[in-house]
């Protein structure tokens, strides 16, 4: 009897749930979630529009995109910095309207670190855990946890201007985390270190997440850290979402021309879809990316670039007037090795050949549109400017995209 | 082995060129500070120690007062040289300088040494008898043991008469009588006046570089020029302003009278209250410039990252933001207290009997009363001060770089 009740009432939550438009599954996992926020700073402009997001416990979540795009103040409005102009923010369900920043418990670091200059290493990482009014005794021993987790044992008494620039990351991140908070935001924390520096935190920030279990909202406009330590990215532009998905699914399927430029290099065809391939289905195409299923797979059409060529593409989102840009990977497009080989084929003019150490980059043109192919150095036969290659593509790395998103 | 030597000769060449270079670019500047600053200081402080004029003008009577014990009346070799020296002091044109030295000793003492010097001529031995028939004070020994007083190249009169203290006859220092303390009650008032300028400028400075430093680009620039408007405008127009504004018909007293606020015009000019106003009206930029420098360089990330680490609004201010303050504070507040315990052309003109300061008597005894000597004791003195109060709050000033030298 008493089972049967509690059931219910949880059924109860669940219908409610439901109601505010998320699937059970999601409004479950979901520790943060945006409903229709906006942001406009001016009245006339809203620089976040109707975002939707959840953010799921325990993730990696990345904001990527240009600067202006959004995913700052998107995260500020999380923080508690920023108010949304519409909309409301929930935290494990509960809107966070009237919470103010600092009764929000994120840890959050900042793109300059933001470190007190006036307060010692140690200063620094006990400041949350005194604002909490917690022991002296418990203080320490965070504090040399804390300090043996960022690999910076013994520098407690040192001032922030007396660490170099990784160092001061560090303590920035062991502040964040040290007060153990369910949730840390990151606005763009390794941006001002330089590039070696900034790929062996990257996998000291990975390897964090994956010890604490926090889950972790980053903010960066640098797609290659997006892709080495998120578990989703989302990308942002003007204001909204334009994909949101796993690294590889961003990289390898992008959804409009926006994300498939932004992400990794790119090659864009202009062309117009003449029609459907009805008689060719996409997963008996050699090179599609596995994972999608015969069901889940789009539809394979015709186009025609502006060349005159025809190829077979993936339908993905071509505008209603036909008009599309196939995107092709640097990476998928070959140098044809027989008469037959690939399902498209583009006939292209040698520009130049760059020596790139571990591949080779043909710049070549097709029909005007500039091209590039990523080549194994076994391919890298000498090519004359102007020679005549063809090259060769499978169906399942051309996707058909929208050409104004 | 030689070729070495050959090289850090060339090193030292080399090096001995760009040092004179560097001294050749500083001799303008430097000979400027020497010749306009070092120089003049040096001299004037010289003159509270140092007072030659009786002596060089009459050296054998002074060399003769020297080694008088100054108990007994002086023998008639005395009486002969002051015959001698004045007369020849007469021709020289020099007497009128010696007597000046001598009145600061005594009293009177100007009137007798000329009206010695106009009948030396005609004087006959015994001289004794002749300068008491001149004048009867010549056979008093006070007279011929301020004539002693007189006698050395150097004095610790003008030092002692600025703490209120003098030489008593017996050769001991003492306090002066209670009817000529003047100059420590003076110098009390000065400090008082100064440190409370002082914490009226910060307190109101404050908040106004904090306002400043946290407006837009377009409020900013006005508050700016509000702060630098005093600037522009000369001191004697400010504080006449002061006086128009503030007198018992004045706008102020009009007002609140009109309102009903009080029954009779108060007396807020020619006191305390309208030193205070006038001067902190005219110091607060000192106070606020350095401050705003200060605030501005404070990252508003540091107030966001105390808030997310759980600081509230009031909490975060005290802990994060006022001690990175504090240098600014200091180097403000001691720009401020220099500047005030140097004023006197605006408590002369808004402030009543009593509030009259150092400065003012300074200036009086300099161009009023020719009494060097003793202005520049009191210069000393207020030098000392600042000397005591500079390294107290320089210590906070330090850090920014602000410090005064």
């Amino acid at each position: 009897m008493e089972h049967s009740t509690k059931q219910s009432g949880a059924g109860q939550m669940s219908a409610g749930q439901m109601g505010a438009g998320q699937s059970m599954s999601a409004g479950a996992r979901a520790l943060v979630s945006f409903r229709r926020v906006e942001k406009t700073y001016d009245g006339r402009v809203n620089v976040v529009q109707s975002l939707d997001l959840d953010i799921l416990r325990g993730e990696f979540l990345t904001l990527l995109g240009p600067s202006g795009s959004g995913k700052t103040t998107t995260l500020m409005m999380l923080a508690g910095f920023e108010v949304p102009t519409a909309g409301e923010i929930l935290l494990d369900g509960r809107s966070l309207d009237s919470v103010p920043a600092h009764k929000r418990s994120m840890g959050m670091v900042f793109q300059n670190y933001a470190l007190f200059p006036h307060m010692t290493v140690a200063e620094n990482l006990a400041y949350p855990l005194r604002r909490r009014g917690m022991p002296k005794a418990e203080i320490t021993a965070a504090l040399l946890r804390a300090l043996a987790m960022v690999k910076l044992t013994g520098l407690e008494q040192r001032y922030p201007a007396q660490l170099s620039g990784g160092q001061q990351q560090r303590v920035a991140v062991a502040r964040a985390l040290i007060f153990q908070p369910a949730l840390v935001l990151m606005d763009e924390p390794l941006g001002a270190l330089d590039k070696n520096l900034r790929e062996q935190m990257q996998l000291e920030l990975k390897h964090l997440h994956a010890q604490l279990g926090a889950t972790i909202v980053y903010v960066t406009h640098d797609q290659s850290e997006a892709l080495t330590m998120s578990n989703r990215v989302a990308v942002f532009h003007d204001g909204a979402i334009q994909q949101l998905a796993t690294p590889e699914e961003i990289y390898e399927r992008p959804l409009n021309s926006f994300v498939a430029n932004f992400i990794g290099e790119n090659n864009a065809l202009p062309g117009r879809i003449e029609g459907m391939s009805p008689g060719m289905s996409p997963g008996l195409s050699p090179g599609l990316s596995p994972g999608i299923s015969q069901a889940t797979a789009p539809d394979v059409c015709r186009v025609r670039l502006d060349t005159g060529e025809i190829i077979e593409a993936l339908r993905i989102a071509p505008a209603t007037d036909g008009r599309t840009l196939v995107s092709i990977r640097p990476e998928r497009m070959r140098l044809a090795s027989t008469a037959a080989d690939g399902a498209n084929r583009l006939h292209a003019t040698v520009r130049e050949t760059i020596y790139f150490g571990d591949h080779l980059r043909l710049h070549a043109e097709v029909g005007g549109t500039p091209v590039m192919l990523k080549l194994p150095l076994a391919q890298a036969a000498n090519f004359t400017p102007n020679a005549a290659v063809t090259l060769a593509v499978d169906t399942g790395h051309c996707r058909a995209l929208d050409p104004r998103a | 082995m030689s070729g070495s030597a050959d090289l850090s000769r060339k090193l030292k060449r080399a090096s001995r060129r760009k040092q004179l270079t560097a001294i050749g670019l500083l001799a303008p500047a430097l000979m400027l500070m020497v010749a306009a600053f070092v120089w003049p200081i040096v001299s004037l402080l010289t003159n509270s120690v140092r007072a030659p004029e009786f002596a060089t003008t009459m050296p054998n009577l002074s060399a003769w007062l020297q080694s008088w014990d100054g108990q007994s009346m002086p023998a008639e070799t005395a009486f002969r040289l002051v015959a001698e020296e004045f007369g020849a002091a007469m021709d020289a044109k020099n007497l009128a300088m010696a007597s000046t030295r001598l009145n600061y000793e005594k009293g009177g003492l100007r009137s007798l040494a000329m009206k010695t010097g106009r009948r030396a001529k005609d004087l006959q031995a015994p001289f004794a008898e002749a300068l008491v028939r001149v004048d009867p004070a010549w056979g008093e020994i006070e007279t011929w043991r301020a004539l002693k007083g007189a006698s050395g190249v150097f004095t610790d009169r003008f030092v002692l008469q600025a703490l209120d203290l003098e030489r008593k006859p017996d050769g001991g220092i003492g306090a002066v009588p209670p009817e000529q303390r003047v100059y420590l009650d003076r110098l009390e008032v000065t400090l008082w006046i100064s440190i409370v300028v002082t914490l009226l400028a910060a307190l109101i400075g404050y908040p106004m570089a904090y306002v400043m430093a946290m407006a837009g680009k377009t409020a900013g620039r006005v508050l700016f020029i509000l702060v630098l408007l005093p600037f522009w405008v000369s001191l004697l127009v400010r504080t006449a302003a002061w006086v128009v504004l503030l007198q018992k018909e004045g706008i102020l007293n009009g007002a609140m009278l009109a309102l009903g606020l009080i029954a009779e015009p108060k007396q807020l000019i020619f006191n305390r209250l309208g030193v205070y106003i006038a001067m902190v009206h005219v110091l607060l930029p000192f106070l606020v410039l350095p401050l705003y420098s200060v605030m501005k360089s404070i990252p508003r990330d540091h107030m966001r990252a105390a808030a997310s680490l759980g600081a509230g609004p009031v909490s975060a201010f005290m802990t994060v933001y006022f001690p990175q303050t504090i240098p600014g504070l200091g180097a403000g507040c001691l720009l401020v207290f220099i500047l005030a315990i140097g004023f006197y052309v605006t408590p002369a003109l808004v402030g009543g009997s009593g509030d009259q300061m150092i400065s003012g008597m300074i200036s009086e005894l300099a161009l009023g009363t020719a009494n060097w000597g003793l202005a520049s004791a009191l210069a000393l003195l207020l030098l000392c001060c600042i000397a005591i109060i500079y390294p107290v709050l320089g210590r906070y000033a330090g850090a920014t770089g602000l410090k005064l030298g």
